[in-house]
Protein backbone atom coordinates (compact mmCIF):
# COMPACT_ATOMS: atom_id res chain seq x y z
CA UNK A 1 0.00 0.00 0.00
CA UNK A 2 0.82 4.07 -0.57
CA UNK A 3 -0.38 5.98 1.99
CA UNK A 4 0.03 9.69 -0.11
CA UNK A 5 -0.05 11.52 3.18
CA UNK A 6 2.19 9.55 4.83
CA UNK A 7 4.68 8.24 2.48
CA UNK A 8 4.99 10.94 0.40
CA UNK A 9 3.13 14.59 1.05
CA UNK A 10 0.48 15.74 3.08
CA UNK A 11 0.20 18.34 0.52
CA UNK A 12 0.50 17.23 -3.07
CA UNK A 13 1.77 20.28 -5.73
CA UNK A 14 2.49 20.90 -8.69
CA UNK A 15 2.54 18.72 -12.31
CA UNK A 16 6.42 18.54 -12.70
CA UNK A 17 9.50 18.12 -10.48
CA UNK A 18 10.93 21.58 -12.19
CA UNK A 19 7.70 23.31 -10.52
CA UNK A 20 7.67 22.79 -7.11
CA UNK A 21 8.07 20.31 -4.32
CA UNK A 22 6.06 16.96 -3.83
CA UNK A 23 4.57 17.09 -7.88
CA UNK A 24 2.91 14.54 -9.40
CA UNK A 25 6.30 13.43 -11.58
CA UNK A 26 8.29 12.78 -7.88
CA UNK A 27 5.49 10.70 -6.98
CA UNK A 28 5.44 8.86 -10.03
CA UNK A 29 9.25 8.23 -10.45
CA UNK A 30 9.58 8.11 -6.11
CA UNK A 31 6.76 5.80 -5.13
CA UNK A 32 3.78 5.00 -8.24
CA UNK A 33 6.16 3.38 -10.90
CA UNK A 34 8.85 1.19 -7.85
CA UNK A 35 5.05 0.04 -6.43
CA UNK A 36 3.56 -1.01 -9.53
CA UNK A 37 6.31 -2.93 -11.02
CA UNK A 38 6.88 -4.94 -7.82
CA UNK A 39 2.75 -5.44 -7.07
CA UNK A 40 2.58 -6.08 -10.42
CA UNK A 41 5.53 -8.84 -10.66
CA UNK A 42 3.99 -10.10 -7.52
CA UNK A 43 0.67 -11.07 -8.96
CA UNK A 44 -0.71 -8.90 -6.03
CA UNK A 45 -2.81 -5.35 -6.11
CA UNK A 46 -1.72 -1.78 -5.24
CA UNK A 47 -3.76 0.07 -2.93
CA UNK A 48 -3.12 3.89 -3.25
CA UNK A 49 -4.57 5.52 0.41
CA UNK A 50 -5.21 9.18 -1.25
CA UNK A 51 -6.82 10.22 2.46
CA UNK A 52 -4.78 12.73 4.65
CA UNK A 53 -3.83 15.45 2.31
CA UNK A 54 -5.15 18.46 1.88
CA UNK A 55 -6.39 17.68 -1.40
CA UNK A 56 -5.20 16.91 -5.12
CA UNK A 57 -4.82 19.58 -7.57
CA UNK A 58 -5.76 17.93 -11.41
CA UNK A 59 -1.98 18.81 -12.76
CA UNK A 60 -0.77 16.60 -9.79
CA UNK A 61 -3.44 13.16 -10.17
CA UNK A 62 -2.98 13.28 -14.36
CA UNK A 63 0.85 13.05 -14.16
CA UNK A 64 1.64 10.66 -11.21
CA UNK A 65 -2.01 8.67 -12.66
CA UNK A 66 -2.27 9.50 -16.29
CA UNK A 67 1.57 9.19 -16.67
CA UNK A 68 1.74 5.88 -15.30
CA UNK A 69 -1.16 4.80 -17.73
CA UNK A 70 0.85 6.34 -20.27
CA UNK A 71 3.56 4.57 -19.95
CA UNK A 72 2.17 1.06 -19.54
CA UNK A 73 -1.61 1.17 -20.57
CA UNK A 74 -4.61 1.73 -18.51
CA UNK A 75 -5.48 -2.06 -18.87
CA UNK A 76 -2.49 -3.16 -17.22
CA UNK A 77 -2.62 -0.03 -14.82
CA UNK A 78 -6.16 -0.56 -13.58
CA UNK A 79 -5.70 -4.10 -12.94
CA UNK A 80 -3.24 -3.51 -10.25
CA UNK A 81 -4.30 -0.37 -8.50
CA UNK A 82 -6.71 0.07 -6.02
CA UNK A 83 -8.11 3.18 -4.36
CA UNK A 84 -9.02 4.45 -1.16
CA UNK A 85 -10.54 7.81 -0.45
CA UNK A 86 -13.10 8.03 2.30
CA UNK A 87 -12.89 11.97 2.49
CA UNK A 88 -13.31 12.40 -1.23
CA UNK A 89 -15.22 9.36 -2.42
CA UNK A 90 -15.63 11.06 -6.35
CA UNK A 91 -11.76 11.16 -6.24
CA UNK A 92 -11.73 7.45 -7.34
CA UNK A 93 -13.73 8.04 -10.23
CA UNK A 94 -11.89 10.90 -11.39
CA UNK A 95 -8.09 8.92 -11.21
CA UNK A 96 -10.13 5.98 -13.19
CA UNK A 97 -10.60 8.75 -15.89
CA UNK A 98 -7.29 10.51 -16.24
CA UNK A 99 -5.81 6.32 -16.36
CA UNK A 100 -8.37 5.80 -18.75
CA UNK A 101 -7.97 9.20 -20.75
CA UNK A 102 -4.15 8.55 -21.44
CA UNK A 103 -5.03 5.85 -23.81
CA UNK A 104 -6.64 8.36 -26.07
CA UNK B 1 -52.74 42.86 7.75
CA UNK B 2 -53.02 38.78 8.31
CA UNK B 3 -55.73 39.51 11.39
CA UNK B 4 -57.95 41.71 8.80
CA UNK B 5 -57.21 38.70 6.29
CA UNK B 6 -58.04 36.07 8.78
CA UNK B 7 -61.50 38.54 10.17
CA UNK B 8 -62.60 39.01 5.96
CA UNK B 9 -62.06 35.15 5.20
CA UNK B 10 -64.02 33.98 8.60
CA UNK B 11 -66.96 36.64 7.87
CA UNK B 12 -67.45 35.59 4.56
CA UNK B 13 -67.35 31.94 5.33
CA UNK B 14 -70.04 32.75 7.79
CA UNK B 15 -72.04 34.47 4.99
CA UNK B 16 -72.05 31.99 2.59
CA UNK B 17 -72.86 29.56 5.05
CA UNK B 18 -76.11 31.36 6.75
CA UNK B 19 -76.81 32.10 2.76
CA UNK B 20 -76.69 28.11 2.43
CA UNK B 21 -78.66 27.35 5.05
CA UNK B 22 -81.38 30.04 4.26
CA UNK B 23 -81.74 29.28 0.69
CA UNK B 24 -81.38 25.26 1.24
CA UNK B 25 -84.07 25.89 3.92
CA UNK B 26 -86.29 27.65 0.98
CA UNK B 27 -85.66 25.00 -1.30
CA UNK B 28 -85.95 21.83 0.25
CA UNK B 29 -87.47 20.26 3.22
CA UNK B 30 -86.57 16.92 4.51
CA UNK B 31 -88.03 15.17 7.22
CA UNK B 32 -85.84 13.99 9.72
CA UNK B 33 -86.15 11.48 12.78
CA UNK B 34 -86.34 12.82 16.26
CA UNK B 35 -83.97 9.89 17.63
CA UNK B 36 -80.55 8.87 17.51
CA UNK B 37 -80.05 5.07 17.32
CA UNK B 38 -76.81 3.26 17.91
CA UNK B 39 -75.99 3.24 14.44
CA UNK B 40 -75.89 6.56 13.96
CA UNK B 41 -73.60 7.31 16.75
CA UNK B 42 -71.35 4.48 15.57
CA UNK B 43 -71.17 5.63 12.00
CA UNK B 44 -70.73 9.25 13.15
CA UNK B 45 -67.64 8.11 15.58
CA UNK B 46 -66.25 6.06 12.59
CA UNK B 47 -66.71 9.55 10.41
CA UNK B 48 -64.96 11.28 13.00
CA UNK B 49 -61.74 8.38 13.65
CA UNK B 50 -61.38 8.23 9.40
CA UNK B 51 -60.97 12.41 9.48
CA UNK B 52 -58.65 12.16 12.30
CA UNK B 53 -56.37 9.41 10.87
CA UNK B 54 -56.63 10.43 7.07
CA UNK B 55 -55.43 14.30 8.22
CA UNK B 56 -52.65 13.18 10.29
CA UNK B 57 -51.09 10.87 7.31
CA UNK B 58 -51.47 13.79 4.97
CA UNK B 59 -49.95 16.39 7.40
CA UNK B 60 -47.20 13.45 7.83
CA UNK B 61 -46.93 12.79 3.96
CA UNK B 62 -46.66 16.35 3.15
CA UNK B 63 -44.31 17.44 5.67
CA UNK B 64 -41.55 14.31 5.16
CA UNK B 65 -42.10 15.66 1.11
CA UNK B 66 -41.03 19.34 2.52
CA UNK B 67 -38.51 18.15 4.61
CA UNK B 68 -36.68 16.07 1.98
CA UNK B 69 -37.10 18.81 -0.58
CA UNK B 70 -35.49 21.21 1.79
CA UNK B 71 -32.76 18.89 2.41
CA UNK B 72 -32.11 18.24 -0.95
CA UNK B 73 -32.03 21.80 -2.16
CA UNK B 74 -30.04 22.95 1.01
CA UNK B 75 -26.98 20.53 -0.63
CA UNK B 76 -27.65 21.93 -3.96
CA UNK B 77 -27.30 25.38 -2.07
CA UNK B 78 -24.48 23.94 -0.80
CA UNK B 79 -22.53 22.97 -3.62
CA UNK B 80 -23.57 27.03 -5.79
CA UNK B 81 -21.94 28.78 -2.68
CA UNK B 82 -19.19 26.60 -3.22
CA UNK B 83 -18.96 27.24 -7.01
CA UNK B 84 -19.52 31.16 -6.49
CA UNK B 85 -16.04 30.90 -3.35
CA UNK B 86 -14.01 29.53 -6.24
CA UNK B 87 -15.06 31.99 -8.77
CA UNK B 88 -14.31 34.87 -6.14
CA UNK B 89 -10.64 33.28 -5.56
CA UNK B 90 -10.09 32.45 -8.97
CA UNK B 91 -11.07 35.97 -10.18
CA UNK B 92 -9.02 37.26 -7.32
CA UNK B 93 -5.64 35.20 -8.34
CA UNK B 94 -6.32 35.81 -12.12
CA UNK B 95 -6.01 39.60 -11.38
CA UNK B 96 -3.01 39.92 -9.29
CA UNK B 97 -1.33 37.14 -11.76
CA UNK B 98 -0.09 34.91 -9.15
CA UNK B 99 -0.57 32.16 -7.39
CA UNK B 100 -0.03 32.39 -3.81
CA UNK B 101 0.29 29.09 -1.63
CA UNK B 102 -2.49 30.02 0.37
CA UNK B 103 -5.07 30.15 -2.71
CA UNK B 104 -3.29 26.67 -4.17
CA UNK B 105 -4.51 25.68 -0.76
CA UNK B 106 -7.45 27.30 -0.88
CA UNK B 107 -9.14 26.31 -4.01
CA UNK B 108 -8.00 22.23 -3.77
CA UNK B 109 -10.15 22.59 -0.64
CA UNK B 110 -12.89 23.88 -2.36
CA UNK B 111 -12.50 21.40 -5.10
CA UNK B 112 -13.20 18.68 -2.46
CA UNK B 113 -15.68 20.38 -1.32
CA UNK B 114 -17.82 20.69 -4.35
CA UNK B 115 -17.38 17.39 -5.12
CA UNK B 116 -18.53 15.87 -2.00
CA UNK B 117 -21.43 18.20 -2.08
CA UNK B 118 -22.14 16.59 -5.46
CA UNK B 119 -21.60 13.11 -4.23
CA UNK B 120 -24.08 13.75 -1.51
CA UNK B 121 -26.69 15.54 -4.07
CA UNK B 122 -26.52 12.08 -5.90
CA UNK B 123 -27.17 9.64 -2.83
CA UNK B 124 -29.48 12.11 -1.37
CA UNK B 125 -31.91 11.74 -4.73
CA UNK B 126 -31.82 8.58 -4.74
CA UNK B 127 -32.47 8.23 -1.12
CA UNK B 128 -35.49 10.70 -1.48
CA UNK B 129 -36.86 9.06 -4.36
CA UNK B 130 -35.79 10.95 -7.48
CA UNK B 131 -33.94 8.26 -9.14
CA UNK B 132 -33.69 10.06 -12.05
CA UNK B 133 -32.28 13.12 -10.93
CA UNK B 134 -29.85 10.84 -9.38
CA UNK B 135 -28.81 9.40 -12.60
CA UNK B 136 -28.64 12.91 -14.25
CA UNK B 137 -25.93 14.06 -11.63
CA UNK B 138 -23.15 12.10 -14.26
CA UNK B 139 -23.63 15.76 -16.35
CA UNK B 140 -22.87 17.48 -12.78
CA UNK B 141 -19.67 15.42 -12.16
CA UNK B 142 -18.47 15.70 -16.01
CA UNK B 143 -18.46 19.55 -15.30
CA UNK B 144 -16.88 19.10 -11.93
CA UNK B 145 -14.47 17.56 -13.54
CA UNK B 146 -13.91 19.85 -16.20
CA UNK B 147 -13.77 22.92 -14.07
CA UNK B 148 -11.63 21.52 -11.93
CA UNK B 149 -9.39 20.75 -14.87
CA UNK B 150 -9.33 24.03 -16.53
CA UNK B 151 -8.49 26.04 -12.66
CA UNK B 152 -6.26 23.14 -11.57
CA UNK B 153 -4.72 21.52 -14.61
CA UNK B 154 -2.40 22.61 -17.02
CA UNK B 155 0.78 24.38 -15.11
CA UNK B 156 -0.80 25.02 -11.60
CA UNK B 157 0.10 26.45 -9.14
CA UNK B 158 2.79 27.69 -11.01
CA UNK B 159 1.97 29.68 -13.65
CA UNK B 160 -0.31 32.83 -13.66
CA UNK B 161 -3.60 32.21 -15.35
CA UNK B 162 -4.30 33.09 -19.02
CA UNK B 163 -7.13 35.16 -20.57
CA UNK B 164 -8.08 31.76 -21.77
CA UNK B 165 -8.59 29.88 -18.71
CA UNK B 166 -10.97 32.71 -17.57
CA UNK B 167 -13.17 32.21 -20.30
CA UNK B 168 -13.55 28.94 -20.17
CA UNK B 169 -13.46 28.20 -16.09
CA UNK B 170 -16.46 31.17 -16.23
CA UNK B 171 -18.55 29.02 -18.90
CA UNK B 172 -17.93 25.65 -17.11
CA UNK B 173 -18.79 27.49 -13.89
CA UNK B 174 -21.80 28.94 -15.02
CA UNK B 175 -22.49 25.82 -16.74
CA UNK B 176 -22.83 24.10 -13.23
CA UNK B 177 -24.49 26.64 -11.54
CA UNK B 178 -27.34 26.34 -14.11
CA UNK B 179 -27.71 22.86 -14.08
CA UNK B 180 -27.77 23.47 -9.89
CA UNK B 181 -30.06 25.78 -10.15
CA UNK B 182 -32.48 23.48 -12.58
CA UNK B 183 -32.15 20.50 -10.42
CA UNK B 184 -33.12 22.85 -7.67
CA UNK B 185 -36.79 23.79 -9.49
CA UNK B 186 -37.34 20.20 -10.69
CA UNK B 187 -36.97 19.07 -7.13
CA UNK B 188 -39.09 21.43 -5.93
CA UNK B 189 -41.94 21.40 -8.05
CA UNK B 190 -42.39 17.72 -8.11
Amino acid sequence: MISVASQFSEVPGPRLIEEGAFSGEAFLDQQLRPAFLAAESDGATLMIDLDGTQGYATSFLEQAFGGLSREFGSTRVLKVLRFKSDEEPYLVEEITGYIGGADE
Amino acid sequence: MRFLQYGATLVLGLVIGFATGYFGRLLFTIELKKELGLGDLLNFAAVVIFAFLLQNYLQKHFSDSRVEKDHLIGIIGQAQDTISQIRKDFFDAFSKKKLSAEYKAAVVIHFRNLSNSLDLLRAALGQCGYEAEADKCAELQSLYVEYKRQITGGSFPTGPYGSDVLSDAEKTANKLYLELTNKRIRVNKT
